[in-house]
């Protein structure tokens, strides 16, 4: 296996940033979009265009392509011995369509649990995040690197659907959101995971978790916390598109992991 | 004997500083992440700076106290030093202040950036933090044949360090100012030096030079210099009341510097961090916003961004610049990365001019590296 990945960091980049010209100019109201089954899970013309046009630069890397709109289910069919890209053409659709800035264009190279390279563009922010292989994450080119924090210093982020079948499993979820909200300086839902991580990865939150997100959702933005130096716990289940997660800077991931562990939301392990 | 702590043992720290408080009146704590350098410091116990003078070399041994990694530094050891003087580059000012927990003394920042006081101040959470302004340039080097002889030895120019008048208890031979006329020496270092010196290590960079007097030999380089010197003349003439005759003195003793052939000036140290030169208040960008609100396309710095912008050096800390320029698209790179907003007079300046530009900077390139060559 090569150790660095120069070549895929700058195809993913060159992906989410041409594909900037298409969502360019588009406002709301111009915008034809459906439900995918419930009223928050939308779809844009504009998600299925820019995630054609990703598709088609990275294909040329030959690696399989797993996207937001073009997957059906929850399985996940890939080879635990060869790299795959994960797109989400707009993380973040809903508050695309409500004006609201945190939506990010994200694509991300994955090899089994491990997270390679990966870039993401937030369009509405001017902010470009990507990594340079295995050398380092940056943000409209200047280097990230974090700074620890412990929980009580520390802004958090979540990324919970909130929306389990299972009543008990919602419950636990909204409980623990309100006791990170309490022990800290603060816990959002901002509605893009990647966004999330990414300003983990910038140090204006020092803490982010996501507990049954979809790869996708974190695949581009997951590389470029790791690289800026953030701390890692991940549980994934394998032939499943979800993985909970929690990425920070310091004493807060760690709280967090346990607290996780300990309310059996989610058995991470940290991220090697 | 006062102690004097110099962090970074660069072209400043090393080779300027002693010339302003003398080895006569100091002792010197070096620090710095060179370990190397840092291991000869400590093996030798001196070094030669040499300083141009009337177009002669003057020589000063430097004796050393004692020479310190960074990481091994703590200025609770060394409580009897008078002052702590920073010269690390900007973007490791605030890393290099973690090392300075519990300093009581005033630290002055020889940084070229004013921004960094504030950054220093903060991070250490301590008031006795004081900008300096180095008029100099200062070779983190030498000519070939005397570091063969003694690869310490460092060359400066006979320049002033303008330092804030507040901490004139720190003795030596610097000038001690109030803050307009601190404002004033910023402001022609910025934009007369600063400016021009780096289209100098950019351009030649792209012509094969090794030293800034190398490329000012050329005359398609020079050509260019004075170029966005004279730009940036006229924009300080005309935005700021400055006495002319100062702005004249300043331009024409920078060109002479800048050809100066005794000093050895390597084009990797002025041209170093490209992405911070370009940032948007910065020597570039900020120089040429300045002339396009005042009415005129800066050409010679248009020319001197561009060739920022193809800067290529894999040890530099913005390594990764050619990366973002061969993934992103020219209108996202402009964007996103040096933050112009699309439609703004720059924006427009840079798209519709970078095609001619590049074909000049061709032509430039062909002939100039022959010469060089």
């Amino acid at each position: 296996m090569k150790a660095n990945w120069v070549l895929e960091s700058e195809l993913a980049l060159k992906a989410i940033s041409t594909s900037l010209s298409i969502i360019e100019g588009q406002t709301p109201e111009n915008i034809d979009f459906k439900n995918k089954g419930t009223p928050r899970d939308i779809v844009t013309e504009l998600d299925i265009a820019v995630e054609k046009h990703i598709r088609e630069i990275l294909s040329s890397s030959g690696y399989q392509i797993i996207g937001e709109e073009g997957s059906k289910d929850n399985k996940l069919s890939i080879s635990p011995d060869k790299p795959a890209w994960f797109i989400d053409p707009i993380d973040g659709t809903t508050n695309f369509i409500s004006s609201l800035p945190f939506y990010a264009i994200s694509a991300g190279l994955m090899l089994d649990s491990r997270f390679l390279t990966g870039a993401v563009v937030m369009p509405a922010l001017k902010e470009i995040f990507f990594t340079m292989g295995d050398r380092g994450a940056f943000m409209n080119g200047k280097a990230l690197k974090v700074h620890p924090a412990s929980l009580e210093n520390s802004l958090i982020a979540a990324s919970i659907s909130g929306r389990y079948s299972n009543k008990t499993a919602r419950r636990k979820e909204y409980d623990f959101f309100g006791i990170i909200n309490d022990k800290s300086r603060g816990c959002l839902r901002t509605g893009c995971a990647s966004f999330n991580i990414c300003y983990v990865a910038s140090g204006r939150l020092q803490c982010a978790y996501g507990v049954a997100n979809k790869l996708w959702d974190v695949a581009g933005a997951f590389p470029i916390a790791l690289q800026a130096g953030c701390k890692a716990y991940i549980e994934r289940v394998k032939g499943i598109n979800e993985i909970s997660y929690v990425v920070g800077s310091g004493g807060a991931v760690d709280t967090i992991a346990e607290m996780l562990r300990e309310k059996k939301l989610a058995d991470t392990k940290l991220v090697k | 004997m006062s102690k004097i702590i110099i962090l970074g043992a660069g072209a400043i720290g090393r080779g300027f500083l002693p010339w302003v408080f003398t080895p006569d009146s100091y002792e010197y704590v070096f620090v710095d992440i060179n370990r190397e350098l840092i291991n000869s410091l400590n093996r030798k116990k001196q070094y030669k700076s040499y300083r141009v003078k009337s177009g002669k070399l003057e020589e000063l041994v430097v004796p050393v106290k004692k020479a310190c990694h960074l990481s091994e530094f703590s200025f609770l050891e060394h409580r009897d030093a008078i002052a702590v003087f920073m010269n690390v580059g900007p973007r490791n000012c605030t890393a290099a202040a973690n090392a300075l927990e519990g300093v009581e003394c005033p630290v002055i920042l020889c940084e070229n950036d004013p921004e960094t006081v504030t950054a220093v101040k903060d991070a250490l959470n301590y008031e006795k933090v004081y900008f300096a302004i180095p008029d100099v340039i200062t070779s983190n080097a030498a000519s070939p044949e005397m570091l063969a002889k003694e690869p310490l030895s460092i060359i400066t120019e006979d320049g002033i360090l303008f330092m804030d008048e507040r901490v004139r208890g720190i003795k030596g031979n610097a000038v001690y100012c109030d803050a307009a006329e601190l404002d004033k020496q910023w402001i022609a270092k910025l934009f007369l030096h600063n400016t021009p010196h780096c289209i100098a290590a950019y351009l030649g960079a792209l012509v094969g030079a090794k030293y800034i007097h190398e490329a000012m030999q050329l005359p398609g380089v020079k050509k260019i210099v004075t170029g966005a010197m004279n730009e940036m003349l006229t924009s300080l003439k005309l935005k700021w009341d400055i006495p002319h005759l100062f702005l004249d003195y300043y331009a024409e003793k920078e060109i002479r510097r800048f050809s100066c052939e005794l000093l050895y000036d390597p084009i990797s140290r002025v041209a170093r961090e490209p992405l911070r030169k370009l940032q948007l208040e910065g020597r570039l960008i900020g120089a040429a916003q300045i002339c396009l609100s005042l009415g005129f396309i800066p050409n010679n710095i248009l020319t001197g961004i561009t060739t920022a912008l193809l800067f290529e050096n894999k040890e530099d800390l913005d390594h990764h610049l050619s990366f973002i320029r061969n993934a992103l698209p020219e209108d996202v790179f402009i964007t996103y990365i040096l933050g112009l907003r699309k439609g703004e007079a720059l924006e427009i300046a840079i798209r519709e001019r970078l095609p001619k530009i590049l074909s000049q900077l061709g032509v430039l390139t062909s002939n100039s590296k022959k010469a060089v060559l």
